[in-house]
C-alpha cells in the first residue's frame, strides 16, 4: 500500500482522565498507529484496556490529552467542535453495540440520517441510497416500518448499514455483535467483510469475539493502555 | 429543517407523553385566555357603564376670580376678599375654544353644552331634573342617546324634550305628553318625544335632554355654554388629551379618569391580581413543558449521542429542542385559545357582559404560550446540546 492510502495516523496519543494528580487516570499511553484505506481492523483486548476510548479518538468523539491524530494528512487537534462534527459526518460511520436507531423514524428515515447530518434535512433525494443499502442485508422490505418494529438483529443490521450511508472512509464498530446471537453475529460480519472487500471502506471493529476477530485481517491487541499487538489475526490470537 | 423533523418525530413517538403535557399546556393557555378576556369584559362593561354618560373629557371656563370691594366713600379704602356669590358665569368665547379642542390630536368630537338643574312637574308631581342643552348632532357622538332609545325619535325641537326612562315612569310620562319645567330663569312647558334608557339611575332618573337653543331659553342664559364635552380616540389616554386641550385653550380640562378614580384604582388592582394569576399560570405551564424535555433529554441520552457521532451539529440538537417548546407552546396555544372561547361562551349566557376573546387576545396568548414554551425548552436543549457524545452512547448503554 501506497503512503496516499493512510487515512489516519495516531502518533504518541496519550488520554487521561481527572484533574488532580492524584485522581489523575492514564487510560492510554503513547498510541502510536496507522489506518489504511481498505483495512479490517479488529481491536480485542481484555476489559478496560482502553479499546473504547482509542475508539472514540479515533472516531473524533473525544479528544486526546497529548499526541497527534491525523486524518487524511490533516492534524485535527487544534479543530473546533463543529469541524470535528463536519469531518465526522465528512469521513467517519459509527456502530455501536447498542443501535441507537429512533425509533419515531422508519427504517429508511434511520439509514438516511447521516446524509441529514450532512445536508441539513431528511430529503427523499436520500431514499433510493437507504433503501439500495437495506437491501445488502435484505431489509429493503422493511423500509417503511418503524424502526421499533424490528427485532433487535435486524435493527443492528440497520445500524450497520446507517455507518455507510455517506460511503464514509472509515467505520468504527464497537462490539457491533455483542447483542446479537451466533448467527446474527455472522451475518452481520458476512456484510461487513463482504462490504470491506467490494468499496474498500476501512473498518476499526472493537470485538471480545475471538472468532470476530479472525475474519479481520488485522488485529490490534491493547493491554493496559498499550498497544501491545499488531499483526494478522493468526499471530496475535495465538 | 432537521430540527423540526426530529423535532416532530420525538413528539410524534412519545404519544402519551405530548398528549398530556399537550393537555397541560391548552389548560393552561385556556386559563389565561379566559381570565384575561373575562377581565376585559369586566372592564369594558364597568367603563361603558361610568362613560355610558359622561364625556371623556369636559372642557370648563375658568372659575371666576375673587372680586375686591371698594368703599364708595372713597377715603377709607377696605379691599376684602370675598367668595363670589354663586352665580353663573357665561363661558368666554366658547366658540374659539370649541374650533381649539376639535383641532387638539387625540379628541375625536366635541359639543358645546349647557346643564342645569331644574324641576320637573306634571299634574301634582314634581321631580327634580338637569336639563342637558346641545346640539343633538353633535351630542350622540359624546353620549349616544340614539343608541339608548326606548321610544320615540332623537331630534328634539324647541320646546321638545327626550327625557330618562325612570323619569318618564316616575312622572307617569308618555310620548307627546307635556309636563312643565321649571328653573331659576322661570317656567316654560315642553312636550316629550322620546325615552331613553342609559343604565343610570341618576341619569335616567333626572336627565332632561333637549336642543342647546331650548336649554338656554330654559336655563335664561341665552347664547351661553356651560362645557365643551369631547370624546377621545384612546380611551386610556384621556388624562393626555385633557392636558393638551387645557394647554391649547388655556381652560380647565377634566378626564373622565380624574372624575372617577375610585374606579381607575379598583380596575388596576383588579388588573394586578389578573396579571398576577396569569403569571403563575404561564410558570406551571413552562415548568410542565421543562420537566417533560428534561426527562426526554434524559430518555434520549443514546440517540442524541449517536446523533452528534453521525456528524449532527450541537445547535441542531439545541433546535430539536427548542422546537418541541415551541410546538408544544403554538399547539397549546391553539387548543387552548379555542377552550378559552368555549369556557367564556358558556360563561357569557349568565353574566351581565361580554367575554370576548378578540384577535389581540388570541395572538397575545399564542406568543406568550410560544416564549413560555421556548423558555421552558432552553434548559433542556442546552443540556442536550452540550452533551458529549460519547459519553451518552455510553450512559444509555
Amino acid at each position: 500500500m501506497s503512503d496516499d492510502d493512510v487515512l489516519v495516523e495516531l502518533s504518541g496519543v496519550h488520554k487521561s482522565f481527572g484533574e488532580a494528580p492524584e485522581t489523575r487516570v492514564e487510560v492510554l499511553h503513547g498510541i502510536d498507529l496507522t489506518l489504511r484505506r481498505g483495512e479490517l481492523v479488529a481491536l480485542v483486548g481484555p476489559s478496560g484496556s482502553g479499546k473504547s476510548t482509542l475508539l472514540n479518538i479515533l472516531g473524533l468523539l473525544d479528544r486526546a490529552t497529548t499526541g497527534i491524530l491525523r486524518i487524511r494528512g490533516r492534524d485535527v487537534s487544534d479543530m473546533s467542535d463543529a469541524e470535528l462534527t463536519s469531518l465526522r459526518a465528512e469521513v467517519l460511520g459509527f456502530v455501536f453495540q447498542f443501535h441507537h436507531l429512533l425509533p419515531g423514524l422508519t427504517v429508511a428515515e434511520n439509514v438516511m440520517l447521516p446524509a441529514a447530518a450532512r445536508e441539513g434535512a431528511l430529503a427523499p433525494t436520500q431514499r433510493p441510497r437507504a433503501v439500495d443499502l437495506l437491501g445488502h442485508v435484505g431489509l429493503a422490505d422493511q423500509a417503511d416500518r418503524y424502526a421499533r418494529q424490528l427485532s433487535g438483529g435486524m435493527q443492528q443490521r440497520v445500524a450497520v448499514v446507517r455507518a455507510l450511508m455517506n460511503s464514509p472512509l472509515v467505520v468504527y464498530a464497537d462490539e457491533p455483535t455483542g447483542n446479537l446471537d451466533t448467527e446474527s453475529s455472522m451475518r452481520v460480519m458476512d456484510f461487513l467483510v463482504d462490504w470491506n472487500r467490494r468499496e474498500r471502506t476501512t473498518f476499526v471493529i472493537v470485538t471480545h469475539d475471538p472468532d470476530i476477530a479472525r475474519r479481520c485481517r488485522r488485529v490490534l491487541r491493547m493491554v493496559d493502555g498499550h498497544l501491545v499487538a499488531d499483526g494478522p489475526p493468526e499471530d496475535v490470537l495465538r | 429543517m432537521l430540527a423540526l423533523q426530529l423535532a416532530l418525530r420525538f413528539l410524534g413517538e412519545g404519544r402519551t407523553q405530548t398528549s398530556l403535557i399537550l393537555a397541560g399546556v391548552t389548560v393552561g393557555v385556556a386559563a389565561y385566555v379566559f381570565i384575561t378576556a373575562t377581565m376585559l369584559g369586566v372592564e369594558q362593561n364597568m367603563v361603558a357603564k361610568t362613560l355610558g354618560s359622561q364625556a371623556h373629557i369636559s372642557v370648563l371656563d375658568e372659575p371666576m376670580p375673587p372680586q375686591p370691594l371698594v368703599h364708595p366713600e372713597g377715603r377709607l379704602v377696605l379691599r376684602t376678599v370675598v367668595q363670589p356669590e354663586p352665580r353663573q358665569k357665561p363661558f368666554d368665547q366658547w366658540q374659539r375654544a370649541l374650533e381649539r379642542v376639535e383641532a387638539t390630536p387625540g379628541v375625536r368630537a366635541a359639543c358645546p353644552t349647557l346643564a342645569g338643574s331644574g324641576l320637573a312637574i306634571r299634574g301634582g308631581g314634581q321631580q327634580a331634573i338637569r336639563v342637558v342643552g346641545a346640539d343633538p348632532t353633535r351630542l350622540r357622538r359624546i353620549i349616544d342617546i340614539p343608541a339608548n332609545l326606548v321610544e320615540g325619535s332623537w331630534r328634539p325641537d324647541a320646546d321638545q324634550v327626550v327625557i330618562g326612562s325612570v323619569l318618564a315612569e316616575e312622572l307617569g310620562l308618555a310620548l307627546g305628553r307635556p309636563m312643565r319645567i321649571r328653573t331659576s330663569a322661570g317656567e316654560a312647558s315642553v312636550r316629550v318625544v322620546g325615552i331613553f334608557e342609559l343604565g343610570s339611575d341618576a341619569v335616567d332618573g333626572q336627565w332632561v335632554v333637549t336642543s342647546l337653543r331650548t336649554a338656554q331659553s330654559l336655563l335664561g342664559r341665552p347664547g351661553d355654554i356651560s362645557s365643551i364635552d369631547a370624546t377621545v380616540d384612546e380611551l386610556f389616554a384621556a388624562d393626555e388629551v385633557a392636558e393638551r386641550v387645557a394647554a391649547r385653550t388655556g381652560l380647565t380640562a377634566e378626564s373622565w379618569m380624574a372624575r372617577n378614580g375610585a374606579l381607575l384604582t379598583a380596575l388596576s388592582a383588579q388588573s394586578q391580581s389578573t396579571t398576577l394569576i396569569r403569571v403563575f399560570t404561564l410558570l406551571a405551564v413552562a415548568m410542565g413543558i421543562a420537566s417533560v424535555l428534561a426527562v426526554t433529554v434524559v430518555q434520549r441520552r443514546g440517540q442524541i449521542g449517536i446523533l452528534r457521532a453521525m456528524g449532527v451539529r450541537a445547535r441542531t440538537i439545541l433546535a430539536t429542542f427548542l422546537w418541541q417548546g415551541a410546538l408544544l407552546g403554538i399547539g397549546g396555544a391553539l387548543l387552548g385559545t379555542a377552550l378559552g372561547m368555549l369556557v367564556g361562551g358558556m360563561l357569557e349566557r349568565v353574566v351581565p357582559f361580554d367575554i370576548v376573546v378578540g384577535p389581540s387576545t388570541a395572538l397575545q396568548a399564542l406568543a406568550i404560550s410560544l416564549l413560555t414554551g421556548l423558555g421552558a425548552a432552553l434548559w433542556p436543549a442546552r443540556t442536550a446540546a452540550r452533551m458529549d457524545p460519547a459519553a451518552a452512547i455510553r450512559g444509555d448503554e
